[in-house]
C-alpha cells in the first residue's frame, strides 16, 4: 500500500513538477517579454510591471512596440486608434518595419532606417556597435546606449530626442566597416510626434531595452520616462511563438503561474529526497 | 525503477541549461574603425588651425572620452589628444599675452612668451612622432583601403596646415618676446585702427591708423613722427604685412594687399562657411605696431577683422538634350567680378572626365562643349571653378540627355504615278545640319538609287523596275534611308505606298470592256475567268492545317475522327489546326497507354489514306479501332 502511495505521489509530483518547469522555461524569442535572455524583454516587462498584449490595446496607456516586422493591416489599425485616442505609443524599430505604419496609418513624413550605424568614437566600452546618445525628454537628459541602431529620417511635425555624435556612420552598405559610400551624420534616432491626442516615440533600436542593455547608463530611466500611464508589450511586431503567446494569457492572471511552478519544483524535491531514502540512495 | 530519479534529476539540470543556450548571445571582438578616429583627428587639427578654439576643445574632449576596445591603440590615442590639448593651451596662451600688450599689462610676459615659444617647439616634435605612431596603430584595422588613404590624406594635409600655423605662432612669439624683453619700460603710444568693412581675398584693404600719445606718457609726444606696422594674420597660417609713418596725435592709412583664395587654397587654409549664405571666412587678425623716438616710445594694437570670400554666383543654363558627336552650346551668366577658370567635366570631375577648360568672363556669355566619345543617356555636365581673388571655388551640374536622334527629313513622293515613262521623282529635305548625307532609295526591295547629298535639299528621279503591278496597275512600296555616318544621328528610314497605274493597260482594258459590252460572247468569257479565279482564292485562304485536303476528296472516316478526337482528348491535348496528324502523332504516343499505341497508329494512318491518297480505307477497321479506344480510354478514365 505504501508503495502505492509513494508511485502516486511520484507520479503527481512527475507531472506537476513538469508542468512548472515548462512555466518556468523561458521563451526563446527574441524581443519577447517571456524571453530572459540577453535579447528578451523579461527585464523591461518587470522594471515598467508591464502587461504583455497579444492583440487589442484594452487597459494600456502606454504600448511599447518592438518591430521585427511589419505590422498586419489589422494590429496598425488597433495602435492607430490607440493613438488617436490619446494612448503613448513606443515603437523599437531597427528595420524599418514602421516606415509604412507611420506614413499611411498616422499621416506622419518619418522614414526609419534599415541600415546599422557604428560610432567607434561616443561608445560603451569601445564597442563601436553599442552607440552613444544623449536623449533628451522634457527638458531632462539621458545618456542612453544604443546597439547597433538605424536613423531616422523626419519632416515635418515630430521633434528629435537623440542624436548620435557627427562621428557615427550609417553603414549603408552592410561590410560592418567604414568604406566609401558610408556616410557620417549626427543620425537621429530617438524621435517623437504628437499624433491626434496621442503621442509616438520612434526608437531606431530593438536592443535598447533589452536585458542586456536595459541596465546601461540612462536606458532603464529612459524606458520609464516615455511610459505614460499602465504600459504594455505588444507582440504583433515580433515573432511570438505560442509559448509566447500561452504565457501572455495566463499572465493575465498575475503572478499565479509563479506560485504553481515554485510549489511544483518544491513537491518534486521532495519526492525525489523520499524515493532516494527509500531506494538507498540518499542517506 | 532505480533510473527513474536520476533521469528527473538531469531534467532539472539541463532544463535551466537549456534555457541559456536558445538565449546565448554573440559576443563580439575587439574592433576598431580607423576611419572615424581619423576624421575625428582631422576635424581637431582644423579647428586649431583655423583658431576656432571652442569648437577644438570639444573634439579634443570627445577624443579624451572616445571608447576603444585595443588598449595599446587607446594609450596612442591619448597621448595624441593631450598632446593637442596642450597644444590648444599654448595657442590661447599666445593670444593672452598679445592681449595683455595691447592693455601695457607687459609684467613678466617676457618670460611666458619664451616659456610658451619653447613649450611649442618641443611640442610639434613630439605631436608628429604621436600622430605618426598613431596611424601606424589604426592602421591595421583598416579593412577598407581606399576610405583609409582618402582619410589619412584629409589628415595629412590638416597636419601640414598646422606646422605652418604653429611656424607662425612661434613667429609672432619671437617677436613678442624681443619687444617685451628690450621695451618693458617704454611709453605707450595708443592705437585706433579703423578698416574697410568687411575684408575681402584678393582685395587691397585700406587700414586707418590713428596714434595718441598714452596716459602713462610724461612727455609731449603730439606731433612726434613715429613708424607704424600693420599685419594681418589670416587663419594663423598666412601674415601680410606692411609699414608707413605718422604723427602721433595724426592719421595714417596703410594698404595691404590681401592675398587671392588661390594663394589660401596652397596654403592648406580651410575657410568657414557662413550657414545659409554665399560666404565664406577666415578668422584674422591686425596687429599694428608704432615706434617713435629711436625705440623708445611704442605701441600695440590687436583687432579682430575676419577676411571673406564669396562663392561665385555663375549660372549654366545647358539644354536638356543633345546629340552624340556634337557640340552643346551653354548659355553662361556670371555676377562675379572677375573673370573665372572653368573646367568642365562629364559625369565625374576627375582629370580623365575633363571636356575642356574655359574662362568665363563677368556678364553672359556662351561657351561651347564638345559631346564626343559618349553613351547614349543621361549624363552630368559638371562646371569647376577654381579659387581666384575674392571667390573660392564653386561647382554647378545639370544633368542632360545625350542620345542619336533619327535624321528629320520632310519628303515630297506623289502617292499615285502614272507610268510609262517607268519613272518616280522623290524629293525632299534633310532638316538636320549635316554637312553630307548619303541618300538610297528602294523601290520594293530594289535598290533603285545611291547617292551622297551636300545640300539640305534633294530631288532624284528614279527607275520604278518593271513588274506584274507596273505593266497593269498597284501599290508598290518606296524606301528612302538617310544615313550620316560620325554624325550623333541615326539612320532614318521611311517607307511611302506609291500607287502604279499603266496607263497603257487601262486604256487597253476600257478598250476590252467596250468591246465586250458590245460582244456578249467575250463578256460571258471574261466573267467565267473571274468565277474561276475566285474559287481558287476562296480555297487558297483555307488551306490550313491538314483539313484542307477536303479541296481533293471528301473526308469519308470523319465520324470516326471526331469520336477520336473526342476520346483522345481525355489524356492528349487534341490535334491543333497548324499540326499535321503525323505530327500529333508523335505528340500523343508518350501519353498514350500502351495497349493504345498500335490502335492509334494504325487508325491515324487510316486517316491519312482517307485524305492524302486514292485508296478507299477499311470503314469497319476504322470504326472497330475507334471503338476499342474509347472503351479503353473510358475504362482507364
Amino acid at each position: 500500500m505504501k508503495v502505492s502511495i509513494i508511485t502516486l505521489l511520484t507520479v503527481v509530483a512527475v507531472a506537476v513538477g513538469s508542468l512548472g518547469l515548462i512555466a518556468e522555461v523561458p521563451s526563446p524569442t527574441p524581443y519577447s517579454p517571456f524571453n530572459t535572455g540577453g535579447r528578451g524583454y523579461s527585464g523591461l516587462r518587470d522594471l515598467l510591471g508591464a502587461s504583455v498584449l497579444i492583440e487589442g490595446a484594452q487597459g494600456a496607456s502606454t504600448i511599447i512596440l518592438p518591430l521585427a516586422h511589419d505590422l498586419s493591416p489589422a494590429d496598425a489599425s488597433t495602435l492607430r486608434d490607440f493613438v488617436l485616442g490619446g494612448g503613448t505609443l513606443i515603437i523599437l524599430d531597427e528595420g524599418g518595419h514602421s516606415s509604412k505604419f507611420l506614413n499611411d496609418y498616422l499621416n506622419l513624413s518619418i522614414a526609419v532606417g534599415d541600415s546599422p550605424i557604428y560610432d567607434y568614437v561616443a561608445n560603451y566600452r569601445g564597442n563601436g556597435s553599442v552607440v552613444t546618445v544623449n536623449v533628451s525628454v522634457s527638458g531632462e537628459e539621458y545618456l542612453c546606449y544604443f546597439g547597433s541602431p538605424t536613423f531616422i529620417v523626419i519632416g515635418g511635425g515630430a521633434e528629435v530626442l537623440g542624436r548620435t555624435s557627427p562621428y557615427a556612420y550609417a553603414d549603408l552598405d552592410g561590410n560592418g566597416y567604414f568604406s566609401l559610400g558610408d556616410s557620417f551624420g549626427d543620425w537621429a534616432v530617438a524621435i517623437s510626434a504628437k499624433v491626434g491626442e496621442g503621442r509616438v516615440y520612434v526608437l531606431g533600436d530593438l536592443d535598447i531595452f533589452s536585458n542586456a542593455m536595459i541596465g546601461v547608463g540612462d536606458n532603464a530611466a529612459l524606458a520609464k520616462t516615455l511610459v505614460n500611464g499602465h504600459p504594455a508589450i505588444y507582440l504583433g511586431g515580433i515573432n511570438a511563438s505560442l509559448l509566447d503567446e500561452m504565457k501572455a494569457v495566463v499572465g493575465s492572471a498575475g503572478g499565479m503561474l509563479n506560485y504553481v511552478a515554485e510549489a511544483s519544483s518544491l513537491a518534486m524535491i521532495a519526492t525525489v529526497i523520499v524515493l532516494g531514502r527509500r531506494w538507498g540512495l540518499i542517506d | 525503477m532505480r533510473a527513474l530519479p536520476s533521469l528527473i534529476l538531469l531534467m532539472i539540470l539541463l532544463l535551466p541549461l537549456t534555457a541559456q543556450y536558445l538565449n546565448s548571445q554573440t559576443v563580439e571582438g575587439c574592433y576598431t574603425d580607423p576611419v572615424p578616429l581619423i576624421k575625428l583627428l582631422t576635424d581637431t587639427i582644423e579647428k586649431l588651425v583655423i583658431g576656432n578654439f571652442s569648437n577644438a576643445s570639444e573634439l579634443i574632449d570627445m577624443g579624451l572620452k572616445a571608447g576603444i576596445c585595443d588598449k595599446d591603440l587607446t594609450v596612442t590615442h591619448k597621448r595624441v589628444y593631450e598632446t593637442l590639448s596642450k597644444l590648444l593651451n599654448l595657442l590661447e596662451a599666445v593670444d593672452e599675452i598679445e592681449s595683455r600688450l595691447e592693455s601695457g599689462n607687459v609684467t613678466g610676459l617676457a618670460n611666458r612668451a619664451e616659456f610658451i615659444y619653447n613649450d611649442l617647439d618641443s611640442l610639434r616634435q613630439y605631436l608628429n612622432d604621436y600622430v605618426g605612431n598613431y596611424l601606424s596603430a589604426l592602421r591595421k584595422y583598416a579593412l577598407d583601403k581606399v576610405a583609409f588613404f582618402k582619410a589619412e590624406s584629409a589628415l595629412s594635409k590638416g597636419l601640414a596646415a598646422l606646422e605652418l600655423s604653429i611656424d607662425n605662432y612661434m613667429e609672432r612669439l619671437s617677436t613678442l618676446y624681443t619687444e617685451l624683453k628690450e621695451g618693458q619700460e617704454r611709453l605707450w603710444i595708443r592705437i585706433s585702427v579703423g578698416t574697410d568693412s568687411p575684408l575681402y581675398f584678393g582685395r587691397k584693404a585700406r587700414v586707418v591708423i590713428g596714434l595718441e600719445p598714452g596716459p602713462v606718457s610724461g612727455l609731449n609726444l603730439s606731433g612726434v613722427l613715429a613708424s607704424v606696422s600693420v599685419y594681418l594674420i589670416i587663419g594663423n597660417i598666412i601674415e601680410i604685412s606692411n609699414h608707413s609713418t605718422a604723427l602721433i596725435g595724426g592719421n595714417t592709412t596703410i594698404e595691404l594687399r590681401i592675398l587671392g583664395t588661390e594663394a589660401v587654397a596652397e596654403k592648406g587654409l580651410e575657410l568657414i562657411r557662413v550657414p545659409s549664405s554665399n560666404r565664406y571666412y577666415a578668422p584674422s587678425k591686425i596687429i599694428v605696431r608704432a615706434s617713435a623716438l629711436n625705440g623708445t616710445v611704442t605701441g600695440f594694437r590687436l583687432t579682430s577683422a575676419p577676411v571673406i570670400a564669396l562663392k561665385p554666383n555663375i549660372v549654366f543654363s545647358v539644354p536638356p538634350y543633345a546629340r552624340i558627336n556634337s557640340v552643346v552650346r551653354v548659355n553662361v551668366t556670371s555676377t562675379a567680378a572677375l573673370p573665372l577658370n572653368v573646367s568642365i567635366y562629364l559625369d565625374s570631375a576627375e582629370p580623365g572626365n575633363n571636356i575642356r577648360n574655359v574662362t568665363i568672363e563677368p556678364g553672359h556669355s556662351v561657351i561651347e562643349v564638345p559631346i564626343e566619345n559618349v553613351s547614349e543617356g543621361y549624363h552630368t555636365l559638371i562646371f569647376v571653378s577654381g579659387p581666384h581673388g575674392m571667390y573660392v571655388s564653386g561647382r554647378w551640374s545639370s544633368a542632360i540627355v545625350i542620345g542619336s536622334p533619327v535624321i528629320p527629313v520632310s519628303l515630297n513622293i506623289p502617292s499615285v504615278a502614272v507610268v510609262p515613262p517607268l519613272t518616280l521623282r522623290v524629293s525632299g529635305r534633310v532638316e538636320a545640319p549635316l554637312r553630307t548625307y548619303n541618300l538610297t532609295i528602294y523601290v520594293d526591295d530594289h535598290r533603285v538609287f545611291e547617292g551622297i547629298f551636300t545640300e539640305p535639299s534633294f530631288s532624284v528621279m528614279i527607275s520604278v523596275p518593271l513588274s506584274l503591278k507596273t505593266l497593269t496597275m498597284g501599290s508598290t512600296v518606296v524606301r528612302v534611308v538617310i544615313s550620316a555616318e560620325g554624325t550623333g544621328f541615326k539612320t532614318s528610314t521611311y517607307t511611302v505606298g506609291v500607287t502604279v497605274i499603266n496607263a497603257v493597260t487601262v486604256l487597253a482594258l476600257a478598250g476590252l470592256a467596250g468591246t465586250a459590252y458590245l460582244h456578249p460572247k467575250i463578256f460571258e468569257a471574261i466573267t467565267m475567268i473571274g468565277s474561276l479565279a475566285k474559287e481558287g482564292v476562296r480555297v487558297r485562304r483555307e488551306e490550313k492545317g491538314f483539313l484542307a485536303a477536303r479541296r481533293f476528296r471528301k473526308f469519308r472516316l470523319r465520324p470516326y475522327y471526331q469520336r477520336f478526337v473526342v476520346a483522345i482528348s481525355r489524356i492528349v491535348r487534341p490535334p491543333e489546326p497548324h499540326e499535321t496528324l503525323r505530327e500529333f502523332l508523335v505528340r500523343a504516343i508518350p501519353l498514350l497507354p500502351e495497349k493504345l499505341t498500335s490502335a492509334v497508329t494504325r487508325l491515324i494512318s487510316l486517316f491519312e489514306l482517307d485524305l492524302y491518297s486514292k485508296k478507299a480505307p477499311d470503314r469497319h477497321e476504322a470504326e472497330a479501332l475507334t471503338q476499342l479506344i474509347e472503351d479503353s480510354l473510358r475504362e482507364g478514365g
